[in-house]
């Protein structure tokens, strides 16, 4: 069953308009993740209510050729202004900057897309040689297993936030508080409607996302700074970058594999996976380093495991529904928006989909290369667009593609509050992931909870029983992710006193 | 006696915030009962409900718990220590750049016209700012998007959108050509949506509501 539906999924990926769609979905990706501010999920934001009329195969394509042309983008404006187009291009700034300060500009940017394309590149295969260990493990779970790694996630993501749990917990249950308006899945009752008609059909998550990325993402760049002042010349050489990479083949690899471990653990995304890859490498190779000074490895190791993490991150994302960053966030909303459900339907009956989705991310990799060597010389330019520029045509398009979600007035309000909630909460650093999870999944985890307590006759022990193993160590890794932090430090010390 | 001036100035929009999610979790776990919702439809989001609520008390009040209390409260976890201090000097890298290049170095009032260049492209005041109303960006913006978002609805997005984006562009200085390009592009957006998807954007709630 899996070669076949590798043989139909290389079959839709390269097929006509298919491959079309994931070479402008890459293109796309390039120039918003190199306009610092933009980056991936805001591009994917907007485009997720313009994919509707789009079969899903296709649509999912381009959302994730968005992501992966975001990873490179966001290298650009990170080498060339030393402000990232993404959050996951922060570690770049390190050394990417002061390489093109030193006139080396043309190396930084041939290192950032050689690094990024090849570890892309492998990555995807081995994406699609783990998929078959993957489709087992994913059908041992059920909807008790199902409920608890959507609590799972949340709680990952409160943590990997960097902030205070509660704040995290709070963000992440108001989003599944949230996601119980309109008509409830097993009972025909509309809750929370107060009346109004509009209500019934609850909050789109689609406009969530868009309000809590598009519109809260241009309030905060309405504040942001002047992008051109601090860009550098485009010069050097894109030949002596590319040889560079192949040079430290030791921290190509590295890099690569932290980016895929990471990418692959619920709730971590690219802005860990880069940071760790980058902190690691100046570690190991702090004798001769010059790391913070322009060190190619400092720009070799981030990049490197910017592109595998998205191929780690499509194995939580797809086979439990788990993101582990806004941009998957988003591409988990394009799943469920287009009628598919993570899990077994995606590794079983729709498992061609998947392929196709895997082989796009392989030969997006090439693309980038070739799209990465080409617009090398003239990347200044993208970098260029006026902040005051973007914002009012992302709001006419977050207002317009909300509305035609459902023609309903109420997903268009959505946008313009949840994007000042979003705006606050990112403020006050409350993770805006966890919310957008908890709005996203809210109707999965809603129905495999009530199924889990319908098997139970209403009990809340089945969530624990060692009957149940799986979902006992579920619960076991929730408490311990949540109470981690707290009672950590406690047992190092006990630990390190007894040594 | 107290002094609830001086206390109004410590609240914060964080307070104001957790206010409203404890508001809204006292709806959502009360407006079942009032309304007598079937058990099924009920569990969740009351569960969820008393999660918010609890969690948004115990944030809102974080200064006046006790000290172990507060500390889970509180406390800032984090699971990437070990490259924090990585992390901090790339963050702190790019805060500096954008510290920088603060909101003064990225418009110049029209007295300095004559001072700018051609590497550093700086642009005249806003509007707010050069009649000297102290007000944020962002403020702004928002202003604009909910007038922008009502008219829409009142009259109809295809006539709403070029009007609000020429306003938006010319009130924060874009150039007039630009902004009337953006504008156009705009229009054309929206009747795409009109055209392809059906959409009634020509069509308003109040004035309009016939369409084209």
């Amino acid at each position: 069953m899996a070669v076949a539906s590798l043989v139909e999924g290389i079959q839709i990926a390269v097929s006509w308009p298919v491959i079309g769609w994931m070479a402008a979905g890459l293109l796309a990706g390039i120039v918003l993740g190199a306009l610092p501010g933009i980056g991936s999920p805001v591009g994917m934001a907007i485009v997720l209510p313009l994919t509707v009329p789009l079969d899903p195969t296709p649509a999912l394509i381009l959302l994730i050729s968005i992501y992966s042309g975001a990873m490179f983008g966001g290298s650009i404006a990170a080498i060339l202004l030393n402000a990232p187009g993404t959050e996951s291009a922060a570690a770049t700034t390190l050394d990417g900057y002061p390489m093109a300060k030193k006139g080396l500009a043309k190396n930084a940017l041939a290192i950032a897309t050689t690094a990024s394309a090849l570890n892309g590149f492998v990555a995807a295969i081995l994406l699609i040689a783990i998929s078959p260990v993957l489709i087992e493990i994913v059908l041992l779970f059920g909807s008790v297993e199902y409920f608890l790694l959507a609590i799972l996630g949340i709680s990952l993501i409160t943590i990997v936030a960097d902030g205070s749990i509660v704040k995290g917990v709070v963000a992440g249950a108001f989003g599944f508080m949230v996601s119980t308006m309109g008509v409830a899945i097993m009972a025909p009752t509309p809750r929370y409607a107060f009346g109004m008609l509009p209500l019934y059909d609850g909050l789109n998550f689609v406009a969530a996302l868009i309000g809590m990325f598009a519109f809260a993402e241009m309030m905060k760049l309405a504040v942001q700074t002047q992008i051109a002042e601090d860009a550098v010349g485009i010069t050097g050489s894109i030949t002596d970058g590319i040889k560079t990479v192949f040079k430290y083949p030791k921290t190509t690899v590295k890099a690569g594999i932290i980016g895929m471990l990471i990418g692959a653990v619920p709730g971590s995304g690219a802005t860990t996976s880069t940071f760790v890859a980058y902190a690691e490498e100046a570690r190991s190779s702090a004798a001769d380093g010059i790391f913070g000074e322009g060190d190619p490895r400092g720009i070799i190791a981030p990049e490197g495991a910017n592109n595998p993490t998205v191929s780690g991150s499509l194995v939580p994302t797809l086979s439990f529904g788990i993101p582990g960053s806004g941009s998957t966030a988003v591409f988990l909303g394009g799943i469920l928006m287009h009628g598919l459900q993570p899990g077994p339907g995606l590794f079983g009956d729709q498992l061609h989909i998947t392929y196709a989705l895997f082989v796009s991310v392989f030969l997006g990799n090439i693309l980038i290369l070739a799209v990465g060597y080409t617009v090398i010389p003239y990347a200044s330019a993208i970098t260029k667009l006026d902040t005051d520029v973007i914002i009012p045509m992302v709001i006419v398009l977050s207002f317009i593609g909300a509305f035609s979600l459902r023609r309903n007035w109420f997903d268009a309000f959505g946008v313009l509050a949840l994007g000042i909630l979003g705006y606050y909460m990112v403020k006050y650093n409350y993770s805006v992931i966890a919310f957008v999870l908890g709005i996203v999944l809210g109707p999965i985890a809603e129905e495999n909870f009530f199924r889990a307590l319908q098997l139970s006759g209403g009990g809340y022990g089945i969530f624990v029983s060692p009957s149940r193993p799986l979902s006992l160590s579920i619960s076991l890794l929730i408490i311990a992710v949540l109470a981690g932090p707290f009672v950590g430090p406690y047992i190092k010390r006990a630990v390190s006193r007894r040594q | 006696m107290v002094n609830y001036s001086k206390r109004l100035e410590g609240v914060t929009a964080e307070h104001v915030l957790l206010v409203t999610l404890l508001g809204l979790a006292v709806v959502f776990y009360v407006d079942p009962i009032l309304k007598d919702y079937p058990e099924n439809a009920t569990i969740f989001p009351q569960l969820m409900a008393q999660v918010v609520g609890i969690g948004s008390f115990l944030l809102l009040i974080q200064n006046y718990l006790p000290g172990p209390i507060r500390k889970i409260v509180a406390q800032e976890v984090s699971m990437t220590e070990s490259f924090e201090d990585d992390r901090t000097e790339g963050v702190d890298a790019v805060e500096d750049a954008e510290e920088e290049n603060d909101l003064d170095d990225k418009y110049i009032s029209d007295d300095d016209d004559e001072e700018e260049t051609d590497d550093v492209a700086v642009k005249d005041l806003p509007l707010h700012q050069k009649w000297g109303v102290d007000l944020n960006n962002t403020v702004i913006m928002i202003i604009f998007s909910s007038i922008y978002f009502a008219l829409g609805w009142a009259v109809g997005f295809l006539y709403v959108t070029p009007l609000f984006v020429f306003a938006y562009t010319t009130w924060f200085r874009v150039d007039v050509l630009k902004g009337a390009f953006l504008a156009t592009l705009a229009t054309v957006i929206v009747y795409g949506f009109i055209v392809f998807l059906l959409m009634p954007f020509d069509q308003g709630a109040i004035v309009f509501t016939g369409g084209l």
